[in-house]
């Protein structure tokens, strides 16, 4: 098993924090299949199941050392749409049980019954793929999957994303302080930072579309697709245990995506 | 007009980038910041202009303590052109983006058309001015990064690394928006790898070396110092090695080399 602790491989990628625990150590495939297998799971399971989902993956991420982040991105990314989703499906959507709360305020039971099943899914979702990136270095998941034999192009496809959080975020905050520095208030009412937005927003997207054209460049000049499998030199370990857990948890994943959709 | 006060500077859960700054800059000087990669070059510049505050210490700009003045409200008394001028150009025309600064300072009308006017001037791109400024070659973007800065006329204006990317030309014009600038009593602050510039347009070097000043001196005390160069990491210019080899006085550009030799010849 493998694992990043030096304090450099963390600052490569926005979400990866280094560490030594069983995931961090994991072959990449094993754990981008676990997160798989949650996700399998959440899509089918009930409100309660899906919110025991979450409780367990908020746990095993404070076991991986990964805890607070993890819980930190889901509160922040789950907080308003829970509350959008609350007060549309409970207060606002027109359905036969509105029950009189107070005033003229009334609210639908199967209105926040809906609204809690599909927030707890998405943050089911979430944490899974929160554990997942913040244990996992999207390098080591290159190499995983150049390792597997998959394409050099799909392989890059997959982990480009990830990669590409970091420097995206360190533009993004150049761009803010070049142009606050050039006067530009984010600090006052709505309006003016509304106003702000292209300032901030139109040199991030060219930025990001001439990096586009230099990647693919610098790719190209560099025969990134001259051979159909890429051979790599310090491949993440893997282990036949692994390899058998993989095959479980797909299979697991396939019978819960599966069993519902045939017993219908 | 620029006053740094025992700054302490670190990075969350980090180890200290700067320890016991402190200097001055008056009007009309022309300060050079120097030192190796990590020195702490860029941090210092970012703390200078409000972007990052102090752990303890001040720093003061015309007047105001960065600690309680807003960036937006320190752009007007100290203006930042940074490394890559893609990072902060938006507009659709080379003129727009001039008039960015002097906009958020409420100029209008035939003040800020003026205004626009005088800098496209300065920097040479009167005839680029309805130009896309992505349309236009590196150097020019450069150019335009500086107008937009010096259009909002800062009485602290800083630079870093502006003579990356220049060609001849930019690289001359700059030279001369420089020394304007200086003469007009712009404080200027440069922070340089570029020695031969340093040496040409600095009147002082404030050298870091792992976050602490090494030196802070007239331009020609510090480069005929073998020691404090080899500390700060810098390479000591052409024209200071060369006269130091034909046995000359000291002195930091070509031409100044030229007319002491001359001077040596005829009096031999």
């Amino acid at each position: 098993m493998s694992s990043r602790s030096g304090p450099q491989s963390g600052q490569t990628a926005l979400l990866f924090l280094p560490g030594d625990s069983l995931l961090h150590r994991a072959n990449p495939l094993t754990s981008l299949i676990f997160m798989l297998w949650m996700i399998s799971a959440a899509a089918v399971l009930p409100t309660i199941g899906t919110t025991i989902l979450i409780v367990a993956g908020v746990a095993l991420s404070f076991a991986m050392g990964v805890g607070p982040r993890v819980t930190k991105r889901l509160v922040i990314t789950m907080l308003p749409l829970l509350v959008a989703l609350l007060v549309v499906h409970g207060f606002l959507v027109s359905r036969p049980d509105f029950i009189p709360l107070v005033g003229p305020l009334t609210y639908s039971p199967t209105g926040l019954e809906y609204a809690a099943q599909v927030v707890t899914r998405i943050g089911a979702m979430l944490t899974a793929s929160l554990i997942f990136v913040t244990t996992t270095h999207p390098g080591d998941i290159l190499k995983s999957l150049d390792q597997r034999g998959v394409s050099p192009g799909v392989s890059y496809l997959i982990a480009s994303p990830l990669l590409l959080i970091e420097p995206f975020s360190e533009r993004a905050k150049a761009i803010r302080d070049a142009q606050r520095a050039r006067g530009l208030d984010l600090t006052s009412t709505f309006k003016a930072r509304f106003k702000a937005l292209p300032a901030l927003l139109i040199p991030l997207i060219t930025l990001a579309l001439s990096d586009l054209d230099h990647r693919a460049s610098i790719l190209n000049s560099r025969a990134f697709r001259a051979q159909k499998h890429r051979t790599v030199i310090d491949a993440p370990p893997d282990d036949r245990f692994q390899v058998w857990l993989r095959r479980v948890l797909i299979v697991l994943a396939i019978a819960q995506l599966g069993i519902p959709l045939l017993w219908r | 007009m620029l006053d740094v006060a025992s700054v302490d500077f670190a990075y969350p859960g980090g180890n200290p980038v700067l320890s016991d700054i402190a200097f001055s800059v008056r009007r009309g000087e022309v300060l050079a910041i120097v030192g190796r990669n990590g020195a702490g070059k860029s941090t210092l510049l970012r703390l200078l202009n409000g972007l990052r505050q102090p752990a303890s210490g001040t720093v003061t700009v015309d007047g105001l303590n960065t600690a309680d003045t807003p960036v937006h409200v320190l752009a007007h008394h100290i203006g930042t052109v940074f490394q890559a001028p893609e990072q902060q150009i938006f507009n659709a025309k080379v003129h727009d983006e001039i008039a960015f600064g002097p906009r958020q300072q409420g100029l209008t009308g035939a003040a800020l058309e003026a205004r626009i006017a005088e800098v496209l001037g300065r920097i040479g791109l009167a005839d680029a001015a309805q130009l896309h400024p992505l349309d236009l070659d590196a150097a020019a973007r450069r150019l335009v990064a500086l107008g937009s800065v010096l259009a909002m006329k800062p009485p602290v204006l800083l630079l870093d690394e502006p003579q990356r990317g220049l060609d001849a030309n930019a690289m001359a014009r700059l030279e001369a928006i420089v020394a304007e600038e200086a003469e007009a009593g712009t404080c200027v602050i440069l922070v340089c790898h570029d020695m031969d510039f340093v040496a040409r347009r600095a009147s002082r070097v404030l050298a870091l070396a792992q976050g602490r000043i090494a030196a802070d001196l007239p331009t020609l005390d510090f480069f005929t110092s073998d020691e404090l160069t080899r500390k700060a990491g810098v390479e000591v210019p052409d024209p200071v090695e060369l006269a130091r080899f034909l046995g000359l006085p000291p002195v930091l550009t070509p031409s100044a080399l030229a007319a002491k030799w001359l001077a040596d010849h005829r009096s031999a």
